[in-house]
């Protein structure tokens, strides 16, 4: 790693081209990766304490036989909001927002490539979160599951307004989630540190770049199937009505099709962020780089052949499940290898027990398990029997909780320190972490056995006498300790802000570019981009000659003309020095865009169509006053 | 400014008269949500034409060739002077023929779109009677917003460029339209094919 050194003097003028102006104004029209990223963050995290809350009282419910603390109805909406939340309100975005704030810090450039769909994308996302909440105000809470399921979500059975809440609000979730991807998809091919070749970059950004992908083939049929159910309510289209030549089963097809895609593109950045943690904190280089790399290519292809397996009960021809099922067990192949590379690493290297490790072996242990039953769900005669069951729910949280939130909380506390310039507590982590852990397994695992004695899922109480009382209070039980544990996470991040320990640049002796910068990082990320030469850039100690000259791309970087913020793109795949770029430096349009798409939406929910097309014209023109604005300060 | 440096190389690259820049790479992306979109609806519509007795489903007819016919063309042809538009962007050279191409692309595209238009009523087709005409309002309904957006982006070029030189900035948003155009009419091919051939040999 080799970089020139600034000139004394030229900081004022870096630092001022990539501050933020003051106030609302300046806040509202801010575009940098690591402000708009931490919103983001924060968030993601309220849906999923809100998520989190439905979900202890649906667990109070079912903690006793033929409770009365919800009804049926109530029971529903929770559940969906629930399911809705985690994975589009929660679970995509929160990883979003990681690569959003890390990447270009370990990619060694200064912010993402289309800083105002940054801001767009966040605007639309948080207004798309309150649309969908904001039926709890109008008594109208989606009661449709997270998977929407026609005929009960068309014009017939849910004739208010509760699934088009909920279909507008997840288009808008789509659509800040489609913006994303294309920006992390650029960010990773084209804004990478010169010398990074593909080869050298970390793997979360091989991980990021699978989800980014993945995100852009698997999310548009699912705004198709979106639009086509709102059209088929509104306007009064056929699609899913099977008297009039429709099908339902093509809502599920287009569904799922989104559906299982989802599943990895909920897990890729957590298995990013496991393995960005592993070698550091086992003080060794990961083993089987390309074979990671390789596997998380393999996950994101084989993710889009499975979806049927969701349908396995739906009386599709037996030659088709076959084939569904075969593509499903090909799926633990490329999950185990990089399993094993994790294991092997930490086993080759001298491994520090801090939290972020503590949570990493619980999401193996974790994830394991779950991959396991997956397995015995993939097999078409199994998942016959255990469809509609608890045990698919054991399965799925194993999955996702296991692989996902698991690598999260692992990575809020290994970068959190990045971001607040603040430690967290080591021993209210370690703690809040076997509460966790415990508690996850507590409620989670006896959900294996409500579900194989045959409870099904979906439904909001049981009849004394069935033999499930004993592992559903158990698991109500687990809910009160994992949430314990999540909370003693939360109140170790409120206290560190204020009094953690001073972190540092690198308090992990970090492996990558993020670990250079200061704690928290300059606006601008680096002063002197720095140039790459190996795969740990900071643990590169071998002398090097800088191999593209510095003196074009650096000095103007490093001097800029004005105040003017800067970034250098590089190629493809060897990332030789190209282009220095000047992007936006603060723009109303995102949040203008995202307000015009507010109305026109909003006009189709309350059946108001010239608020829409007011709306529409308005989107258009702020399109059109966006591409022809540069915004960048020249 | 543009750079390539590479200390010691004998020959430098020559940068690129335009680069694929994030934009560039943006397009092409977004492109790909498209054609994800459009692979979903086209799937919709197999798999609902393949659970149909008759199709289209009675009362509808098989949709009258001519008009579309004159329509496809028409946006056929407009693939000309979108090249010229996108040649005139790589190489920076406004002037010229790029004021025409981009009024004929212009002109091409709003008739083709006038004269669909007109053709879905004549047609008869309802999307709140039968499945298919659904099926026309979603397909149809996709490629024409879609159709609508560029054409508004060629007419945003047209206003923007002056002079006989294009800014980078420029080249580059031309370049994007022109894709996207691409994109709209090769879209349309499979549109048109879906929605007004298949009924008759299938």
């Amino acid at each position: 790693m080799t970089l020139l050194q600034a000139r004394p003097g030229t900081e004022d003028r870096l630092a001022a081209a990539w501050a933020t102006p003051r106030g609302l104004a300046g806040s509202l029209t801010a575009l940098n990766h690591k402000q708009v990223a931490q919103r983001f963050l924060v968030t993601a995290f309220v849906f999923f304490a809100l998520g989190g809350i439905q979900s202890l009282f649906m667990r109070w419910q079912l903690g006793s036989a033929e409770s009365t603390f919800l009804d049926a109805q109530t029971y529903n909406e929770l559940f969906t909001m629930h399911g809705t939340t985690m994975m589009f309100l929660f679970a995509v975005p929160v990883g979003e927002a990681f690569a959003m704030y890390f990447l270009p810090l370990m990619l060694g450039t200064r912010d993402l490539p289309f800083p105002r769909l940054t801001a767009f994308g966040y605007y639309i996302y948080v207004f798309g979160g309150i649309f969908l909440y904001a039926s709890f105000l109008f008594g109208e809470v989606p009661d449709g599951g997270w998977f929407s399921y026609v005929p009960l979500t068309g014009a017939e059975y849910s004739p208010g307004s509760s699934i088009d809440f909920w279909l507008l609000g997840v288009t808008f979730v789509e659509i800040a989630t489609i913006g994303g991807a294309i920006e992390l998809v650029v960010l990773i091919l084209r804004n990478r540190a010169p010398g990074m070749k593909i080869s050298r970059m970390p793997l979360l950004s091989w991980n990021v770049l699978v989800t980014g992908v993945s995100i852009i083939f698997a999310f548009p049929p699912l705004v198709v199937a979106s639009v086509l159910l709102e059209l088929d309510r509104t306007v009064g289209t056929h699609f899913y009505d099977p008297a009039t030549g429709g099908d339902a089963l093509l809502w599920q097809h287009l569904f799922w099709f989104f559906g299982h895609p989802e599943v990895y593109i909920v897990l890729l950045p957590g298995l990013g962020i496991v393995s960005t943690i592993v070698p550091v904190l086992a003080r060794t280089r990961i083993v089987g780089y390309s074979l990671i790399a390789v596997s998380t290519v393999a996950i994101g292809i084989l993710g889009f052949g499975v979806w049927v397996h969701h349908m396995f009960t739906t009386g599709l021809p037996q030659l088709g499940l076959a084939f569904f099922s075969l593509a499903s067990l090909f799926i633990p192949i490329p999950s185990a290898i990089q399993i094993s590379a994790w294991i092997a690493t930490l086993w080759q290297g001298r491994v520090v027990w801090k939290t972020p490790l503590l949570y990493i072996v619980g999401f193996i242990v974790i994830f394991v398990a779950g991959g396991v039953t997956g397995v015995m769900v993939a097999s078409v005669p199994f998942d016959q029997q255990a469809h509609d069951s608890y045990f698919v729910v054991a399965h799925f949280h194993y999955v996702l909780i296991g692989g996902m939130l698991f690598p999260v909380l692992a990575g809020l506390y290994f970068w959190l320190p990045k971001i607040t310039g603040r430690m967290l507590s080591e021993r209210s982590g370690k703690v809040s972490f076997w509460l966790t852990f415990v508690g996850f397994n507590l409620t989670f695992f006896p959900l294996h056995i409500t579900g194989l004695q045959g409870m099904p899922r979906r439904v909001y109480t049981y009849a004394e006498g069935t033999g499930w009382e004993t592992t559903q209070a158990l698991s109500t039980i687990g809910s009160i300790v994992l949430t314990t544990g999540l909370l003693a996470t939360l109140g170790n991040v409120i206290s560190s802000v204020r009094y953690g320990e001073r972190a540092g640049d690198d308090p992990w002796g970090g492996e990558t570019l993020d670990w250079w910068v200061s704690s928290p990082p300059p606006a601008y990320n680096f002063r002197a981009v720095p140039e790459v030469a190996g795969r740990s850039p900071l643990w590169d100690t071998r002398p090097f000659q800088p191999r593209y000259d510095p003196s074009t791309w650096q000095q103007e970087l490093l001097e800029p003309p004005g105040q003017v913020r800067q970034v250098v793109l590089t190629s493809l795949l060897d990332a030789v020095p190209e282009e220095v770029i000047t992007l936006p430096k603060q723009s109303w349009w995102p949040l203008l865009m995202a307000l015009f798409l507010v109305l026109a939406l909003g006009g189709v929910l309350v059946s108001v169509y010239p608020l829409s097309l007011a709306g529409l014209l308005g989107a258009v023109c702020v399109g059109i006053a966006w591409t022809w604005s540069r915004e960048d300060g020249s | 400014m543009r750079t390539s440096g590479y200390a010691g190389d004998p020959a430098p690259r020559p940068a690129p008269a335009i680069a694929r820049d994030s934009g560039w790479w943006g397009m092409q992306l977004t492109l790909w949500v498209l054609i994800s979109m459009l692979a979903a609806l086209i799937f919709s519509y197999y798999y609902l034409r393949s659970g149909a007795q008759a199709w289209p489903p009675p009362p509808a007819e098989d949709p009258v060739l001519w008009r579309t016919g004159i329509a496809s063309a028409l946006l056929v042809l407009s693939a000309v002077p979108t090249v010229v538009v996108h040649v005139a962007a790589r190489s920076g050279r406004a002037g010229g023929r790029l004021p025409a191409a981009l009024a004929a692309a212009l002109v091409l595209g709003a008739a083709f779109l006038a004269i669909q238009l007109a053709d879905y009523p004549a047609n008869d087709i309802d999307p709140q009677r039968d499945v298919y005409g659904s099926l026309v309002l979603a397909l149809a309904g996709f490629h024409h917003i879609n159709a609508v957006l560029v054409l508004i982006g060629f007419a945003v070029v047209a206003l923007k460029v002056r002079g006989d030189r294009m800014r980078p900035r420029e080249q580059q948003m031309a370049v994007i339209v022109a894709h996207y155009w691409y994109f709209v009419v090769g879209s349309w091919l499979v549109i048109a094919f879906t929605l007004y051939l298949t009924p008759r040999f299938w």
